[in-house]
Parts: C-alpha cells; structure tokens; sequence
C-alpha cells in the first residue's frame, strides 16, 4: 500500500497546487489606469500621447455628418436630408431634424453628445496629468472649451468634472450661464501660455480669441433669454478687441484654398482645423463631398442631402462660392465644386463626360424643388446638392483635407456683427468688403451680416447658430411652414444622459 | 505523430488484453409480456462478449468465465442481470419499463437516477442521436426535451445555434448554458472568429463552438434545468447545464463499430422571386427600360448549388477488466447549398479507464482532437445598401446577362453587384483546431469515501481570412476608382483573424455515501475547482492590391503598407470555487437535498469577488413501482440561486490602450459589478400510469434574474470616455412557465412497436422595475440606418416591437399608419407604437416523436415548432417595394401587384411583421436492421433512409420562420426573430449504414 500513499499524496498536493489564487484581474493588452484621471500619466511621453488623443477626438464629433453637422445644418434652413422612396428613411431621423420633431430618443443627438463629451474627458486627461507641461495644458483646456462651446449651444446645461475628482460619480453640472462665463474664464486664463504661431492643427491664440469673440458674440443667447436675446456693447466690443488681436493670418487668395485636401499647408486665413492624414487617418471629412451626390455620379456618392431652394437663391449662381470650376475636379467629377443644379455629367464634365441619368433612367437633373419626403419622377433627383470640400481623388477613404473648425472670414464677420449691433454700420460694412466676393456688399443694418454669414459661411456648421442669434431659428421656411415650439431652441438632453440625476431634462421634451 | 501513437496503443491494447478462452454456453428465450422478445441484447456483463435473441427471443452465448452474469437489456424495458452459477438456460421475462426511471441520469460531479431526481433533469441518450446528421451536437436535442428550445441562426454548414433552457435569463449577458463535456465545462464563447466585414458587404457571425464534438461519439445529453441541479455550478449555472458524456471502452476482444452516411440537401424553400419574363413584363407595364433581354437568370441556379455531405465513423472498444479503452476516428465533409461554402471535419477521440491496486485507483483518460475545416461566401448579418451575396442574387436584374460574351462577370457598377461576380471574387476560409484532453484519477479510499481529481485542457486555435479580389468593384473598393501613389489602379481587402484559447481545468471533490439509519441514506460532495481560461487573438488587414493580384491573403503584402492594419487581444479569467452537497434518502421515499456554492472569479469588480450560490430540492414518491393504473408518481420541489458572467474579462476595470503611440481609455471601472444572480422556484410531477405504458413530467417554474448586467451608454457618465461601463441595473426579469412531456408506448409486441412521446412548453417573460428603455434589434439596408424596432422596457415581454402600425396603402399607393388617436396618416407624423404582445420569441414551444418498428423496419418521425412570435422580415424592408424595384432590384411577385406606389417610403412598420409560428417535420427515417445471427463476423447492421426539414406549415413568407439573424444594438443587447439575408435552410435526404462486428 506504500504505492496508493503515493498516489494519494500526490493527488492531494494537487488540490494545494491548484488552490487559492487571490483572484486580482490583471490587463493583458492594455495597461490599468488609476481611477483619478490625474495620476496615470506620468511621464512626458504619456503627456504628450494623450494631448494627441485629445486633438484626434474632435474628428468625430467635428466632422462626420451624423455628429454635428446634422444637428448645426440640418435643423436650420440651409440643410435637409429628405427621404427617397426605401432610401434616407432611416427611421425619420433626418425629418425629425429638419421638421423640429425631434425628442431625447434622438440618435444621433446622443451619439453627437457622446463623442463630444469623450472628447472633453481626452482633454480632461490632459489637463490632469501631473508631466504636462503648461502649453500642453492650454492647449487641452483649448479644446475642452470649444468643445463647451458646442455643448452650451446644443444642450445649454454642461456637465463637467474637477480634474482629480471620481470619475465614477455622478457628473456635476453648470447651468447655460454659468457654463458661459465659465468657458469665457477658461479662455482668458489659458490665453498667455497658448503658442501664438499660425499653425491651424495647434491650439494658438488666434483660436482663443476668435473662440472668446464666439462666446461675447453669443453671450446675449447662452447667458440670457435665448428666444428674445440682447447685445450688450460691452460684450460687443470684447467681440472686436478679440478679433482685433488674431495676428499673422489673412484672407485666403481663392476661397476654395480652405477646402482643397492640401489646405492647412495653402490658405492663409485658417485659425483651426480638425487635422487629417491623407490615406491613413481622418475623419469623415469626404462626406463632405458623398452625402448629396447621386449613385451615378464620380465618385459615387450617397444620393442624400440637399440645401433648399430658398437657401440656394440667397447666391448669384456664379458667385464662386458656390459655383468653381477646378480643373483636377472636372477631369475626375465632371463637376464644379460647390452647389450642383440642373443636369450632371459624367468625369470630363459638360461636352465631354456622359450625361447622367438616375436609376430610373430620368436625366440626371437637380432641381430646386424639394419635399422632405420626394416622389414621383424627382424621386432621386429632387434637391440642389453641395460639395463643401474638395474631393481628395488619391486618399481613399481618409481624406487629406482638414476639417475647418475656425477661420479668418467667420472672425472678421463676428467683428462686422458686433460693429453693426453696436450701431457702426459704415465700419462693419468696411469689414464686410474685405471678403472677395462680398466686396460690394452694403451693410444698412445687422439683418445684412445675416446675409453675408449665410453666403460665406454656407454648410460650415454656423447656420443654426446664426438663425437662434438673429431670431430667425423657429419661424416658419420652406419645408417648416409653421413655428416651432420655443423649446427646440436647445436639443434634448439624450435619454441616458438624464441618468445623472444633477441634469435635467430641458425644458419642454 | 497522434495516428502512430494510436496504432501502439490499439496493437498494445490487443495484445494484451485479447480474452482468455473459456467454454460455457447458455442459452435460453426472452419473452415480454405479449410473447418473445426480438432482437434483446445479451451481454456478459463486463465484458464486449454478446449476443441478441432472434426473431422467436431465443438466444446462445458462450461465457469467457465461470462466475459471470448475464445482462438482458432491450429498449423500452427495466435491464435485467442473472448470475449464471452453472446454469446452463437461462429464460428472462422482461418487464415495460415505459421510461426507463432506473437509466442513470449524469447530473453535475456525479450521477442519479431519474426515478431520485428531485430537480428538472432530461436526457437523451445515443439511440436519439443517430437518426440526425449534423455538424453539431446540439440540434439532437430540437424538439427532444420540454423547456430547451435549439434554434439554428441560419443554414450554414457548422452555422451558429442559439440553446435557450427555460427561456432567455439574462438581457446583455449571454444565455446560452454552460456545456459541460466529461466533466469539464466549457469556458464558452466562440472558438472562432466572426467573418471581417468588408465595406458594406458586412461582417458575418462565427461558426458554432460545438462543431467539434463528433455526435458519433456522445454517449448522453443530459440537460440541468432547473436551478437545484444547476446552481452547484454556481456562477455559471443560470442558463442551464448541458452534460455531454462521450462513449467509453469496454472490455474483451477488440468490438468495431463503422457507421457511414451520404445527404444531398437543396434549398428549402424559395421566395418566388419575379422570372426574367414576369420581370420584363413588370417594367413593361410601368414604362421603365429595365428589360435587357436576357431570359436565362435564375438566382438560385446563380449562388445556389445541391450539396452532398458525407460521414465516415469508425471506432473500436476493447480492453481487460484493468483498462477499457475506445478509440474513433470521424470524418464529415458538408457542402452547403450556397455554392463554394461547406465544413470539414476530422476528429479523434480516445477513452481509457485503467484500474489499478484493487480498483483503488480508477484513471480515466480521454482525449478529443477535432481540425475543422470551413469555406464560407458572403453571407453577413448586416450588409448595408449593396447586398451580401444572397442580396445580390436576389436583387439582380434578371433580364441581365450575368457574363458578357467574353466570359468576364457583367459588371454595372460598384453599388450594384454581380452575384456570380461577388461568388468568385469572395474568399472566406476558416481552420479550427480543437483538443480536449483530461484525465480524471479517483481514488477509492474507503468503501465509503472516494476522491476524485479532473485535470482538463481545452486548446482551440482558429484561423480566419478572407479577402475580396482587387478585380471586383465595391463602393470605396473600387479599381476604377483608386490609384496608389504611383498612379496604379488599386482595390481588393484581405484580412487575417486569430482566436487562441487555452483553458485550465482542475476539479477536486470528495464523495461520501453512507446510512445513518436503516431509513436515512446520504450522499455527500464536497470540492474544490479551479479554472484559468485564456484568450487571444491577432488581426491583421491589407487593401488596395494590384488588380492582377489574385492570392490575397497568401501574398498580403501586396496592399498599400498606407491601410496596413493590426491589432490583437489577450485576457484571462480564472475561477475558483468551494462547492458541497448532501443528498439524502429518507425512508425510501422522501428524498431531500442541498449544495452550495461559493465562486470567485476575476472577472466581477475588486469588492465583489464572490458570489453564493446556495440550492435546495426534495421530491416525495407518493407511490412508487405500483402495479395498475399509477404505477409511480414522485412530486418534486426546488429553489436554487445560480448566476451568470458572461460579460467580457476586463469590464470592471479601467484600463487604457495604446492606439497608434497614444494612451487612450478603454473600459471604465466598477468595483461593484457583480454576477447576475437568477433565484428559480420549481415544482414537478413525475408519472407512470397504466402499467408502465403512458409516463412524463408536468413541471412549472418561476426564474427571477437580478443585477442585470448591462454596458451603461456613455452618456450617463459624461464627461467621460465614450467608452461602456458595466452596472448592474436594478430591474428584475421574470421567466416563468410550464413544461410538459409524454411518453405512449401504444404497442408493443413481437413484430410491431408503436410508441409517442412529446412535449410542450409554455413560456412567458417580462421585465419589472425596470427604469429604462433599451432599444436594439438595429435594422441593415438602404434607408434604415439607425433603425430599431425592438425595445426592452418595464412591464413588457423582452423583445417587444416597437414600430409604426401600419395601415394599407391609400389610393395613391402611399403607405397609411396609425396614431396614437387611432386616425390615419401618412409617414410624415405617423408615430411609432409599442406593440405591447408581440415579441420576437415564441411562447410556444412543442415537439413529438412517433417510433414504429414492423418486423426488421423502423420507421420513426420527428415534429417540432415555435408558436406565439412575430418575426421582422428585415429582407422585405430593405428590398421588396416598389422604389427599389424601380431602381432595378428584383423581388418576388407577391410583392409586386401590393398596390404600392414608386415614391412610398420603407419605412420600419408593421407591415414587415409577420407571425412565426410554425410546426416542421424534422426528421424523417426508414431503418432496417438485418438479421444477423448467421452471420459470422457481424453483430449487427442496419441501414437507414432519413429526410431532414421536407415539410413546414407556417405562414411566414421569407425562406424560413426558424431564423434569428444577430441584430444586436450597440450595446450588445441582442434581438430576436429578425430576418436579414441569412444564409437559407436546407432540406436532405440521407442515406447510411451502421454496422458493429
């Protein structure tokens, strides 16, 4: 039996071999971080990696189409994404957008409060590293109050963390007013440690200024009764020193320098950009170019959407703006970059390329009649379409060109804006004439900036904005012919959101 | 190397073990109770040596040794063993036993009988499991036990197959049961990758983590269902156990046993897509110049294909009284009915039981070896605008040539695909290897006491690629649309997908039997396990290829080093557990008993490392082996708490991930997750009653799940990483129903057999407290991006529809839906509306069986079906209306002459719902088994004819109702009951042999 002792030892030892491991749960793939944002960056590599991250973050938010975008342009007069037939149903959420039905359950209203949330916390990250040094942390409270900025616009309440706190707890938050005043300090504290070169991908202080410029101009909407909102002269001339102060830049020499794939490294007006790499990392930026162009079309696009006939006859149709003709961009699209209307042709464009027709064999021809939901023979061909940007043919789906977050010609026209409200309507048209193609433009009253912004500024992600600023956001348009409930002057606060019991739902949804 | 080292140990096992000549001969007659018995296995027990009675129940077998017994065991009737001592007749009268209440039942670290179980316990036993050829173990159990549903997801060879035991006990954490294999259990999970989706083409789910188990193999499935059985697997239990036993050796001479099988399978069923002359009619009659003239297209005969599938089986028993060994090889090659797709399979299984030191020692050691071969096409769960390739095939155009006279696919353009262009241009290729190997000492350490020790590894490794060839144009995949830097036209994607698991077993438990008294017997358990479960996996993808390049995936060097992707995984969970039971018998009828459970694991939040899992169940035999018309009738009980974890290593942790040299967030912390815990309530009947001849169980049962386990959507935690945190959300899911099951043995007499069974369950589910609405069942297809038509909310059955109501087409063609007021409207306020009722999950679920054996023919068959759920035909919504027939797709007639009108939206509404419910012939079989006792070398054969899925009554009008494409959210909560492009049921016929020599 000495043999079973053995075996019989030997099968119990290999219980205690077994037993009781203490069961910690290591990463393998990854490393854990510390639950204070604060303490898990330490070194100066790990700074620098996550300042990267923070400006990487903007590309969701900033430039797909189903992110801000959709909730700037389309919910205002310049943009809508009507229904085909089976196509761009997509559960009603572009109409609700367009039509001021929508409620919390608001996908992409989640989805954009999300992403621009993350990015906060990347900034956030930043901000708490303790090897940071002071320009990267200007920079990453740069971003966090733009990305405020947006947030105060869309849903006016803010959540927001001090640096260091749980990141587990309930989020505390800023009403619409404190959360402006706090953005504006924010501002003014980080300026003098913002680098002052004139490179649009960094955080500089022309962006700070220009940032500053957006939150006095808007401060009569976000700290004050946004339906029937007031300008004080003394924000208005905060709006005018900040724009004042941007140096080292100018108005590009061809307005479309902004939008070709190359254009940080061309035009010489851009303050700040949501920077892409061509080929290998970007953002939805050639959605830019996709969403409004038929299937038939070079590339083949996403037949989606459209301006609407009023917003399209606020332009001379040949006002460059609108209408430019690239040669690379005939050669490859067969059309002008800008708003497309009336037939379309193949690559090579007019008498050279094919003229196109739609899938159900009607010529190819846009029009400036538009429902929200088409039908009939315009099925696929109701609606002017735009290309914003100029499509990049050698990227692929990463498309070189940088999203424009800020430039030159926003800024002079917020100066202009402050100059009319204040009453200096001769030195805001001064202004206004700088723009190339506005350069004849008279300025009788702020109504006339309006004009201008819309012009220039077409599909930027400023008409939503401009409309609530001008009063202008719930009246009756083209595919709205009724006002809209006050309430949809802010966005829902999206369902989970409302889980932090410090938010409350905004008023009326 | 493994094929040599089986070779040694078979040429070793017969040598030494071939038997020792002994003569004695007894014969003698078998009779029932109607006359003799046919065809009654006679087996000198302990040894291979045997015999079976002829057609007038006589029998003769030699003995091996003087002391033997003899064991008479025939189907349907109580096993009966008889010393010889010296005799030489022997006559047996057999006794019904209509369910046989004394088959021993495996349950969890141990065995019962059914006649003692006190919980909800089904099994099935290897004579169920020969009439189905599959890929996968599990679909022997569809429609075979009261209470599991088995659903396959779609009709691909090896496909994946949802396993529901009671109902779906968890919402986001998985509800597929824990599968338990020789007693290892199965870390579960997919053993393989899922297809990489490729531009709007869609990625497609992994293949079943089963398709290793060879069915030839299984000895018994047995099934835990209720928490009293499960709960001693604590943490894992709440879904339910499934217990597969393989087959073991036996002793005596070297036993064979070849069974071999040949299917041819076609599509199940069409949709009646429009001909190319009803098609060129139809855009005639609506004056479009869609007809290109070509009359020859035919989807099916495009992507479809008759697919032959064989098995080859072969295994061998032999061994002494010290060491009983088996060892069998399987081979199944399986075409699917879409063309180029099929499974291949290779497995290995070998069991050794040694005894030793006067069976002090008992080893049993097992291996399983399975490499398993797939070939897929583009068959993805969510291709958008443009198709996968059953899209494809069914939208084309067919009055377009799909070659042009040189032979090269007809291309249109890159958002509208060529089916045959998409078969050839798509390769998908996955390499599975699988071991399972344990063994298992026990030590026999008093007569009272044994301990027994499990040491398990389980290694799979998998191998997934696919590519698309440069030469096929897809929208952002397109030659004629990209260059390379150097002005080269480019296009193509390959990708290459790792998964490697290797899991540790180790179990550890003492087991005591003992009397108290004369009236109070006990068992008692008491153990220790361990488990280190680890896995990985490794991706890498490469696009923009020459467009000569043809080798993707071989070669893949040859993309733009631009759009050179990879990344890679690893994580590791370990459990360990301290578990006891006690069973107790308490004057022979009063039978009580109790376990718990303590488990930790790695993976809840550092404060809540372990959970108890306590059960308790007692059953009392009111009457017990009775003569009449109660034969026996036992009242069981049980309440248990079991739990759940399936969510994913790391949840509970914050942990950061480099991404291209940055440090970014990638889960949020939870120091408090915690299991899922589910308490179930049970209470059942078990009967015999006439005799023997009509037995069952009626049982009903109520499962409450808490803690539900649930990735909290960023924004309640904002600002934040828009990364998921794990919770536990307060809100109770309450499963409750009944379950039951017959068995009828009409007939039972020497040249006929007639006999029943069936069962029904009954199911409801509801969540409760419930303070939020979840929204999933995301629809794919042009126009329904973002789409959601199913909810999960408060006071409502899970999988609820939540869609608009629609209401006919107005005479414009334009689609009417209902308000809230019950007026009519058009799409632009039409409101969506909870369709409070109707849900993606049947209610009821139902199976049968009729067993008819004349003479040497059996002829049995096998029912099922679903009932009571509404299935969202996801196809339709995204194809068949009228404004994509104008944009040149195909569908089938019925929704032609709809009335609807060109400019009608598609949007998600009732009009896409449809009842699922449906009752299908399973199986069908004819056998005949030859009379063998002339023969000399051949202890039996039977030969068998089987038709799988020839018929289906249902009223659903897309391939097939038994469908459920993975439609889950963006939060991982899954769907049911949507159909999507799946990949279509096959009907077979099957033709095999099974011999034993």
């Amino acid at each position: 039996m000495n043999i079973t002792k053995y075996i019989f030892s030997v099968c119990i030892g290999g219980v205690f071999l077994t037993s009781c491991t203490d069961l910690e749960e290591k990463v393998l793939d990854g490393v854990e971080l510390e639950q204070a944002a604060s303490s898990y960056a330490v070194s100066s590599e790990d700074a620098s990696s996550l300042l990267s991250g923070a400006y990487t973050s903007l590309r969701g938010p900033y430039q797909d189409q189903a992110r801000l975008m959709c909730l700037d342009e389309h919910t205002s007069d310049a943009m809508v994404g009507p229904t085909r037939g089976g196509d761009w149903d997509d559960a009603g959420v572009w109409r609700q957008l367009h039509a001021h039905t929508f409620g919390p359950n608001h996908g992409f209203n989640k989805d954009t409060y999300n992403d621009i949330y993350n990015a906060v916390n990347s900034a956030n990250l930043v901000i708490g590293s303790s090897s940071a040094s002071s320009q990267q942390v200007a920079e990453a409270r740069f971003l966090r109050a733009l990305h405020y900025y947006h947030i105060i616009d869309l849903w006016g309440q803010a959540a927001y963390r001090e640096i260091g706190s749980d990141t587990n707890a309930d989020a505390l938050v800023y009403q619409r007013n404190e959360a402006t005043d706090w953005v504006i300090s924010e501002l003014e504290a980080i300026i003098s440690d913002l680098p002052s070169a004139v490179e649009p991908t960094t955080a500089n202080k022309n962006a700070a200024h220009w940032l500053l410029a957006k939150m006095y101009l808007n401060y009569g909407v976000f700290a004050g009764d946004a339906q029937n909102p007031t300008f004080d002269n003394a924000n208005m001339d905060k709006v005018i020193s900040n724009i004042d102060a941007i140096s080292g830049v100018a108005l590009a020499v061809d307005y479309w320098d902004n939008f070709i794939p190359a254009n940080s490294q061309t035009s010489t007006e851009l303050l700040f950009v949501s920077e892409n790499f061509g080929g290998s990392e970007s953002g939805n930026i050639r959605s830019r170019w996709f969403m409004g162009q038929h299937y038939n079309q070079t590339p083949s696009g996403w037949n989606g959407f459209t301006t609407l006939g009023e917003y399209y006859d606020r332009f001379d149709p040949n006002d460059a703006r609108i209408n430019k003709m690239l040669p690379n961009v005939t050669t490859n699209s067969g059309y002008n970059v800008g708003f497309h209307i009336g037939q379309q042709f193949g690559p090579g464009g007019i008498g050279v390329g094919d003229v196109l027709k739609d899938r159900l064999n009607n010529n190819l021809v846009f029009t400036k009649e538009i429902t929200l939901i088409t039908g009939g023979s315009s099925l696929e061909t109701a609606g002017v379409r735009g290309v914003k940007y100029v499509p990049d043919y050698v990227s692929g789906d990463n498309a070189d060109n940088d999203f424009v977050v800020a430039r030159y010609a926003d800024a002079l026209l917020m100066k202009a804006e402050a100059l009319a409200r204040k009453g200096d309507t001769g030195p805001a048209q001064t202004v206004v004439q700088l723009l190339a193609n506005e350069s004849s433009t008279s300025i009788g009253s702020v109504a006339d900036i309006y004009d201008v912004r819309a012009r220039e500024l077409w599909w930027e992600g400023w008409r939503r904005n401009d409309m609530i600023r001008f009063g202008t956001f719930l009246g009756e348009r083209e595919l709205k012919p009724y006002v809209s409930d006050p309430k949809y002057l802010l966005l829902p606060i999206p369902l989970p959101g409302t889980t932090n019991p410090n938010i409350t739902q905004n008023p009326g949804y | 190397m493994k094929f040599n080292l089986l070779k040694r140990l078979m040429f070793l096992g017969i040598m030494l073990f071939s038997s020792v000549i002994f003569a004695q001969t007894v014969t003698g007659t078998v009779t029932g109770d109607e006359g003799p018995l046919p065809g009654v296995s006679v087996l000198e027990k302990g040894t291979t040596n045997g015999t079976v009675a002829d057609f007038d129940g006589n029998y003769s077998i030699n003995l091996t040794s003087s002391n033997a017994s003899l064991e008479f065991s025939y189907v349907g009737f109580t096993t009966q063993v008889i010393a010889v001592n010296g005799k030489s007749v022997i006559d047996v009268v057999l006794k019904i036993s209509a369910e046989s209440l004394d088959e021993v039942v495996i349950i969890g670290y141990g065995s019962t009988t059914k006649k003692d179980a006190t919980g909800a316990v089904e099994a099935i036993s290897a004579k169920d499991l020969t009439s189905v050829s599959s890929s996968n173990p599990a679909e022997a159990l569809r429609g075979k036990i009261a209470g599991v549903q088995v659903s396959q997801t779609n009709g691909e060879p090896g496909g994946g197959i949802n396993i529901r035991v009671r109902g779906n006990s968890s919402v986001r954490a998985g509800n597929e049961p824990l599968i338990v294999v020789d007693g290892i259990p199965l870390a579960g999970g997919n053993v393989s990758a899922g297809g990489q989706g490729i531009g709007g083409l869609g990625g497609s789910s992994p293949k079943s983590p089963l398709n290793f188990i060879n069915q030839e193999d299984i000895e018994s499935i047995t099934v835990l269902k209720d928490a009293s059985s499960t709960a001693i697997y604590g943490s894992r239990g709440a879904n339910g156990v499934v217990i597969i036993t393989t087959k073991g050796g036996k002793t005596g001479e070297a036993k064979y046993e070849f069974s071999s099988n040949i299917s041819i399978s076609n599509l199940r069923e069409g949709i009646g897509m429009m001909s190319p002359s009803k098609y060129a009619e139809r855009v005639s009659t609506l004056g479009l110049s869609q007809d290109y003239g070509d009359r020859s297209y035919n989807w099916q005969d495009a992507i479809l294909q008759t697919a032959i599938t064989t098995n080859y089986n072969l295994g061998v028993t032999f061994g002494n009284e010290g060491s009983r060994n088996r060892v069998s090889l399987g081979v199944q090659d399986a075409e699917g009915i879409i063309k180029s797709t099929g499974l291949q399979r290779y497995s290995l299984n070998f069991d050794n039981k040694s005894n030793a030191f006067d069976d002090f020692l008992t080893i049993n050691t097992k291996l399983s070896v399975a490499q398993i071969e797939d070939q897929a096409e583009n068959t993805s769960d969510n291709a958008g605008f443009a198709g996968n390739l059953m899209g494809v095939g069914l939208y084309w155009n067919p009055t377009r040539d799909v070659y042009n006279a040189d032979g090269t696919p007809n291309v249109i353009s890159n958002t509208y695909l060529n089916p045959v262009d998409l078969l050839d241009s798509y390769d998908d290729q996955t390499s599975t290897t699988r071991i399972l190997a344990s063994i298992a000492p026990q030590l026999q350490l008093t007569e009272k006491l044994t301990f027994n020790m499990v040491f398990g590894v389980d290694y799979s490794t998998s191998e997934r690629s696919n590519s698309i060839s440069p030469t096929l144009r897809i929208q952002d995949y397109d030659y004629t649309e990209r260059v390379n830097d150097d002005g080269t036209p480019v296009a193509g994607y390959a990708s290459i997908n790792t998964l490697t698991r290797f899991n540790k077993t180790f179990e550890n438990y003492f087991s005591y039997a003992d009397k108290i008294s004369d009236d109070v017997s006990f068992k008692a358990l008491l153990g220790y396990s361990y488990y280190d479960y680890n896995i990985e996996g490794k991706f890498m993808s490469a696009r923009d290829f020459n467009k000569n390049q043809t080798n993707l995936i071989d070669n893949i060097q040859g993309g733009d080093p631009t759009y050179n992707q990879a990344s890679s995984y690893k994580s590791r969970n370990e459990l360990q557990s301290f578990f006891g039971r006690v069973e107790t018998v308490i004057y022979d009828n009063l039978l009580v008993n109790a376990s718990l459970r303590v488990d930790g694991s790695t993976r809840p939040g550092k404060d809540e490392k372990y959970g108890t899992f306590p059960a308790v169940g007692a059953a009392y035999k009111f009457i017990e082996d009775e003569a009449g018309t109660v034969n026996n009738l036992k009242v069981r009980l049980n309440y248990g708490i079991s739990g759940n974890q399936e969510f994913d290593n790391n949840s509970a942790l914050f942990v950061g991930k480099y991404n291209n040299a940055r440090l970014e967030p990638a889960s949020n912390v939870n120091n408090s997750l915690k299991w899922e815990t589910t308490a179930s309530y049970g209470a059942g009947v078990d009967y015999v009653l006439f005799d023997g001849k009509v037995s069952g169980s009626f049982d009903y049962f109520l499962k409450e799940t808490t803690d539900l386990i649930f990735p909290t959507d960023p924004a309640g935690g904002v600002p934040g990483a828009s990364i998921k945190k794990f919770v536990n959300l307060d809100g109770t899911l309450e499963n409750s129903g009944v379950e039951f099951s017959i068995n009828y043995d009409i007939l039972r007499t020497k040249d006929l057999d007639f006999s029943i069974s069936g069962n029904a369950s009954y199911l409801k589910n509801e969540i409760k407290n419930f303070d939020r609405t979840e929204f999933t069942g995301n629809l794919d297809g042009q126009g329904l991006s973002g789409a959601q038509v199913q909810v999960i909310k408060e006071g409502e059955g899970l999988f609820t529809y939540f869609i608009k109501e629609w209401a006919g087409f107005d005479e414009n063609g334009i689609s009417q839906y209902v308000r809230n007021d019950g007026s009519l409207t058009d799409l632009s306020d039409a409101p969506e509306k909870l369709l409070s009722g109707k849900t993606g999950l049947p209610t009821l679920n139902i199976g049968f069986d009729t067993n008819l054996r004349y003479k040497n023919f059996d002829f049995t068959t096998s029912w099922y079906g679903q009932f009571g759920h509404y299935i969202y035909n996801n196809t339709a919504n995204a194809y068949f209306y009228t404004s994509a027939f104008n944009g040149e797709r195909n569908m089938p007639s019925s929704y032609v002459s709809n009335g609807q009108s060109g400019s009608d939206v598609a949007t998600p509404s009732s009009l896409y719902l449809e009842k699922g419910d449906f009752l299908r012939l399973g199986n069908v079989g004819l056998g005949y088994t030859f009379d063998t006792k002339d023969m000399k070398y051949v202890d039996s054969f039977r030969v068998f004819f089987n038709g799988a899925n020839l018929l289906t009554f249902t009223g659903y009008s897309g391939f097939d109702p038994e469908v459920s494409v993975a439609k889950s959210n963006e939060n991982g909560v899954p769907s049911a009951g949507i159909d999507y492009l799946g990949y279509p049921n096959s009907k077979s016929f099957t033709f095999g042999l099974n011999v034993k020599f």
